[in-house]
């Protein structure tokens, strides 16, 4: 299967989608979006870095440093309030778009 | 630098676990560290980019805006122009007159404990301030009586000090003649050397820095004062210069023990002391001047003396006292034009932002917030007010000469020398003001960036109220013009026009046979009508008085006043203009005769109140000399402009032994004209006498209004300036509204309006804004309190002139749009 770029504007809600389980450090969230995409989704680490600390900044999620299990320091993000809610607002528009792309491409022939 | 060493740190985690799993996985462990490297790409650009999400928006944003505001500016230069210059009038007027006032009002001296410092005064009935003018014994009798200071000094100033500095020719120069304990109590320490001690019996002088700086070679030496040998034993500190503000010491001299003139006073508040304690102390410890005075002295006003202390740490309170109030004035009229141009700028502003509601309206909707756009209007108004205030602070140099050298031009005794240029507290003033400015004028458009009805109408009221201001600084003008004028045209008793004084120094070289030749050579120099010699010239400002007995004249003791005395020759009132009432003129032949005096017509009045005062006898107080009077003459005014004339006695300088040195000459013709001529038949027949002095009676009186004329000046700028800053505000308002209306008004043609009808139309509006704003600015200017005269005048021809220029202000934009093509415009749309 040959893997796809993320659309842009997907890779914050992906991030907010994946650590909705939990904190995570970056290596984790790109392993959870690739596997959980079943290796479709290549999340590249230039764009992931900037986005985790953009939406950091925004207020959408914290961050703190800590351990892996195999005792590697490192930063562990995790979703805010706010960040929950975007993601609900985000989810709903994702939901809202995907429907009326589906709707043209079952119409068109 | 802690965020760099984060991400750093972040990354080479997210490394560290990729390499491990890779290697988990079965990978030769070098081979995925450079596979794990490569899956990041770009590591430094990495890094740069995550960086860049917490610093960039913010700077990136204010760098944009600023790009925009000076393209923005670039494309309107005529506008960009007239902001930035009526920005650095208004802002250079303000700082330079807030550099003055905090010199002359604010500024403490740079001394220990500047808040404690005070200064005992008292005043005379009628004089306008308190002064310092205290005899030795009640300097010691306060000094040892007193429970509120904690000590007490004594100086008096010397402006003519004849100093001779290393065997050289001597020159005149302000010296204070010091109490041993004078520096230390005034609290500095001496940059080099040592202060003056209490042994010191007047031998020792401390000079000042800039006197150093001119004689490095002073310090340990000998130098000649008034023909006596001091050492300067110390320099002051280079910011001390001396405690007579606007009247810089060059050196302080101990005084000599035994010398008995007179002295101002200095102290220090007693640790616990207040300024009111102080005060009420006062009060009887003033009582033993009062019982010294009237002992030896019969002047029934004594008794009415005001004692008081004053606060002194910001230096003698005297500059204080004669320009607080004038640049209290002038600066409320320089900030009244710093409003004005403000408001100008936020109705010009305002109107850009309405033409630029498209341009807003787009930004808008690609995203941009609202605060982002109400940033971006602000940032173009401080960079307006930034580049203002620098021009300005460049002004206020120019503008802080041109007031002192006004605070300069006054006469020798009240003359104010003031080494001045802004300085870091200026630039720190100047920089409150522009961020002030720039966010007062800014607001308007700033909350105009949403789209609102209300907006044409503050557009109008904002030229309304340019108006009012307009009106305001012109009534002020035209106040100060009247007042100055006025002043000009009182009646002083003599005639000020085509006067030339000349004062010699009277000491060598100087005496009667000289001085009858010099009066001839000088009255045979062509276009004089007549020359003559005087003591005290009218509003030199300075005069003699004494109290006088007349023969058959008894007076209530508490009524007796003194008698201002003048000495002169021949043809003297002739030369000022004096009309002889009775009696006849002074004579060359009165010389070695009965002693003659001529008295003016107001002691005439009060001493002769029912006889004539011709072959009446005087003499003063304590002397037996007896003069007999043979002419009145009318009154005239010698120290002020605005006193009323003083009983004056003058008497013929030939009758002395020493005959008085200043020479006062009519013209037929320009006094400039024979100045030159005056000086050389001075120095030929005067031989080594020192020319002092050479100017007109006209500027004698004008030196002797300084602060009157600094207003006037000032609000004549400022009054012409905020005329035209209004002027630019309607023209700027119509031009603006023309050009927004111009299909309507093309509509309103095609359907039959004729040119004359659109005409009025525009006119009626600026008319209507101005009747607005002159109806508040007229009712503001009348309601001013401290005017010095009435302002009822003065605020109609404001009025009449503000008239005036909004109507022809208006009329460029009107005419432009009666000629408005109809089916042009209505294309344009």
């Amino acid at each position: 299967m040959p893997k796809l770029d993320l659309l842009q504007g997907t890779l914050d809600m992906l991030i907010l989608q994946t650590l909705r389980w939990g904190p995570c450090h970056g290596y984790a969230i790109a392993i959870a979006i690739r596997a959980g995409s079943g290796e479709v989704l290549q999340v590249e680490t230039g764009s992931l870095y900037p986005a985790l600390h953009r939406l950091e900044k925004r207020g959408w999620l914290k961050a703190h440093w800590g351990e892996t299990e195999q005792k590697q320091r490192a930063k562990f993000y995790e979703l805010t309030a706010p960040g929950r809610k975007q993601l609900a607002n985000e989810q709903s528009r994702w939901a809202a778009l995907t429907a009326a792309i589906a709707r043209l491409a079952e119409v068109k022939p | 630098m802690k965020r760099d060493d984060e991400i750093n740190d972040e990354i080479q985690a997210h490394l560290n676990m990729a390499i491990r799993d890779r290697i988990e996985r079965g990978e030769d462990p070098r081979e995925a560290e450079a596979a794990a490297r490569r899956e990041f790409g770009n590591l430094a650009r990495l890094k740069e980019e995550t960086r860049s999400v917490w610093i960039v928006p913010w700077l990136e944003s204010v760098a944009q805006d600023l790009q925009y505001a000076i393209r923005g500016f670039r494309r309107s230069p005529g506008f960009t122009a007239v902001a930035i210059a009526s920005l650095a009038l208004g802002i250079g007027a303000n700082t330079a007159l807030f550099t003055i006032a905090n010199a002359v009002l604010l500024k403490m001296l740079p001394v220990r404990n500047p808040h404690e410092i005070i200064e005992l005064l008292q005043q005379y009935p009628g004089e306008p301030r308190g002064n310092g003018y205290w005899s030795v014994p009640s300097f010691e009798h306060f000094r040892d009586n007193n429970h509120v200071f904690s000590a007490l000094a004594g100086f008096s100033r010397d402006n003519r000090a004849q100093v001779a500095i290393g065997g050289g020719e001597s020159v005149f120069m302000a010296a204070d003649h010091v109490t041993p304990n004078f520096l230390e109590v005034i609290g500095i320490a001496p940059t080099l050397g040592r202060l003056i001690g209490p042994g010191d019996n007047g031998q020792t002088a401390v000079v000042s820095w800039s006197l150093y700086q001119r004689y490095p070679s002073i310090l340990g030496q000998q130098v000649a004062l008034d023909k006596r040998s001091i050492t300067v034993v110390g320099v002051a500190p280079a910011a001390f210069r001396g405690f007579l503000i606007g009247s810089p010491t060059d050196l302080w001299v101990s005084r000599t023990p035994g010398l008995d003139s007179r002295m101002a006073i200095v102290g220090r508040l007693a640790p616990k002391a207040t300024l009111e304690q102080a005060h009420a102390e006062f009060q009887s410890l003033g009582r033993f001047t009062v019982e010294e005075l009237t002992r030896t002295r019969s002047d029934p006003q004594w008794k009415r003396v005001k004692f008081f202390v004053d606060f002194a740490g910001n230096g003698s309170g005297n500059l204080r006292g004669r320009f607080g109030k004038p640049i209290a004035i002038v600066m409320s009229i320089a900030g009244l034009l710093l409003l004005i141009a403000c408001v100008n700028l936020a109705s010009m502003l305002l109107a850009r932002a309405a033409s630029r509601q498209r341009e807003m309206s787009i930004r808008a909707g690609l995203g941009a917030s609202r605060t982002r756009l109400i940033r971006q209007v602000l940032t173009e108004s401080l960079l307006l007010s930034g580049t203002g205030a620098s021009v300005g602070f460049g002004v206020s140099y120019i503008a802080v000469s041109a007031v002192t050298a006004i605070m300069a031009s006054g006469r020798v005794h009240e003359r104010v020398v003031l080494d001045l240029k802004p300085d870091a507290d200026s630039l720190l003033f100047t920089a409150a003001v522009a961020i002030v400015t720039g966010l007062l004028f800014g607001l308007a458009p700033a909350l105009s960036t949403k789209p609102s009805r209300g907006i044409r109408r503050l557009g109008d009221a904002l030229v309304a109220a340019q108006v009012a201001i307009a009106v305001v600084l012109l009534a002020a003008s035209a106040l100060y013009t009247g007042y100055i004028a006025d002043l000009r045209n009182l009646d002083l008793g003599f005639n000020r026009e085509n006067v030339v004084l000349m004062q010699l120094d009277g000491s060598r070289g100087h005496n009667k046979p000289r001085a009858v030749e010099l009066i001839r050579r000088l009255e045979a120099i062509p276009g004089v009508r007549s020359a003559s010699i005087v003591a005290v010239s009218p509003i030199q400002g300075a005069g003699a008085s004494r109290m006088v007995l007349v023969d058959g004249f008894t007076e209530d003791p508490d009524a007796r006043r003194y008698t201002s005395l003048n000495w002169v020759t021949p043809r003297y009132f002739e030369s000022l203009g004096i009309p002889l009432l009775e009696g006849r003129d002074f004579r060359f032949d009165d010389e070695g005769r009965q002693r003659v005096a001529v008295v003016s017509q107001s002691f005439a009045r009060h001493y002769f109140p029912s006889r004539n005062a011709i072959g009446g006898h005087v003499r003063f107080e304590g002397r037996t000399t007896v003069y007999e009077i043979v002419g009145v003459v009318a009154d005239a005014k010698y120290l002020e402009l605005k006193e009323t004339p003083p009983r004056t006695m003058y008497m013929n300088t030939l009758q002395d032994q020493n005959i008085v040195s200043q020479y006062v000459i009519r013209t037929a013709i320009e006094p400039e004209a024979i100045v030159n001529e005056v000086r050389r038949s001075a120095k030929e027949v005067a031989l080594d006498a020192r020319i002092e002095r050479v100017t007109t009676l006209a500027d004698q009186l004008d030196a002797s209004i300084v602060p009157e004329r600094l207003i006037a000046q000032f609000a004549n700028l400022f009054g012409a300036l905020g005329g035209l800053i209004a002027a630019i505000g309607i023209y700027g308002l119509l031009a603006f509204t023309v050009a927004r209306r111009t299909s309507e008004i093309g509509l309103r043609m095609a359907l039959g309006a004729t040119q004359g009808n659109v005409l009025t139309m525009i006119l009626r509006q600026a008319l209507l804004i101005t009747v607005a704003g002159v109806a508040i600015g007229a009712t503001v200017a009348v309601q001013v309190p401290g005017l010095p005269a009435k302002v009822a005048t003065p605020a109609a021809i404001a009025v009449a002139a503000m008239l005036v220029i909004t109507l022809a202000a208006a009329y460029i934009p009107a005419r432009r749009a009666a000629r408005i093509e109809p089916v042009q415009a209505l294309r344009y749309e």
